[in-house]
């Protein structure tokens, strides 16, 4: 028997934190499919094989993401989300230029990156981070009473009022934005976690995923 | 090898059609729906172009390279993904074109 003894400490279980309404983690095989380990049913899938993001094993600490190639590349998911309060997580290399989940046509959330990090609400509200990622970071996005929050690597980039905020609809998304997008990890609350139970979570993925404070 | 696809608008039926018949019969039909639009367009109402970036098995690029016979004004590309992240960006601007605008 093979133990893989970095199997307990990078260990993240969503769960030990809330309800989760959707979670995409490190599992699958079929580029056509993400499934949603939540117990919801709510699958990320793409049929058409031009737009399925590839799985490319062992790229962040020793596990497989997606990468979405900026052009097409994008999954739908099985139902929209549309709870107003929310917590989401995302382990991701956003590229230059990325939109990472949301909808972006017409109003509606989206979260996007153009060399900073911003919420847009799809009707010129915004709320954005000054800092210029590079590489696979944390990002989470907290909606609570029309105020949406944002951090990266459990750090506050700053708060907002925002609206349209739901629903989620989509994961990547080629029409606007053509930077490369590889995301790890995708986890979504359906409330807004507080702050004992976020830095928490987030810690935890962060030891999974390798990424530093 | 990673293949970048750009075809006037006018093709896109025919396109799509040639996309589900040859590489992918279940989800072809629905290959080439991302619009592109003439770079000085000042609205997104009418799309000039589709484009699409597709993985393409060796045993399929000749089939690939063929049809461009068909699609006469096509632009047909081989780039590295992980190597070239801006190629697409970078034609679109060699070609006049852009995405469409974000709603933000």
């Amino acid at each position: 028997m093979i133990i893989d003894p970095y199997r307990y400490a990078r260990a993240f279980n969503p769960f030990d934190y809330g309800t989760v309404v959707a979670w995409y983690s490190d599992t699958g095989s079929d580029p056509s499919i993400w499934p949603d380990l939540s117990g919801n049913g709510n699958d990320a899938t793409q049929a058409t094989m031009s737009k399925q993001p590839a799985i490319v094993p062992g790229a962040l600490n020793g596990l497989q993401v997606r990468s979405f190639d900026g052009v097409d590349d994008l999954l739908l998911l099985a139902s929209e989300i549309t709870t107003v309060a929310s917590t989401s997580l995302f382990v991701a290399d956003m590229g230059n230029s990325s939109a990472l989940i949301g909808r972006d046509t017409a109003t509606g959330y989206v979260l996007y990156f153009a060399s900073t990090l911003f919420i847009g609400d799809g009707a010129g509200g915004q709320v954005g981070s000054s800092q210029v990622l590079s590489g696979y970071h944390l990002i989470t996005v907290k909606l609570a009473g029309g105020v949406s929050s944002l951090y990266v690597n459990s750090v506050p980039q700053g708060d907002q009022s925002l609206s349209n905020l739901t629903p989620i609809a989509q994961i990547g998304k080629g029409d606007t934005f053509t930077g490369v997008l590889s995301l790890a990890e995708t986890v979504i609350f359906p409330v807004a976690l507080d702050d004992t139970a976020r830095p928490a979570a987030e810690a935890a993925l962060m030891a999974k995923w390798g990424i530093a404070a | 090898m990673r293949y970048l696809i750009i075809i006037p608008a006018a093709d896109k039926d025919r396109a799509n059609a040639a996309a589900q018949a040859h590489f992918d019969a279940l989800g072809g039909a629905f290959t080439f729906t991302v619009p592109l639009f003439l770079a000085d367009a000042e609205t997104d109402e009418t799309p000039s172009h589709y484009w699409c970036s597709a993985e393409v098995a060796p045993a399929n690029v000749p089939t690939l390279l063929a049809m461009q016979a068909g699609f006469p004004s096509s632009h047909i590309n081989e780039y590295d993904l992980a190597a070239q992240p801006d190629y697409p960006q970078d034609r679109l601007a060699t070609l006049g074109l852009r995405t469409a605008r974000p709603v933000l």
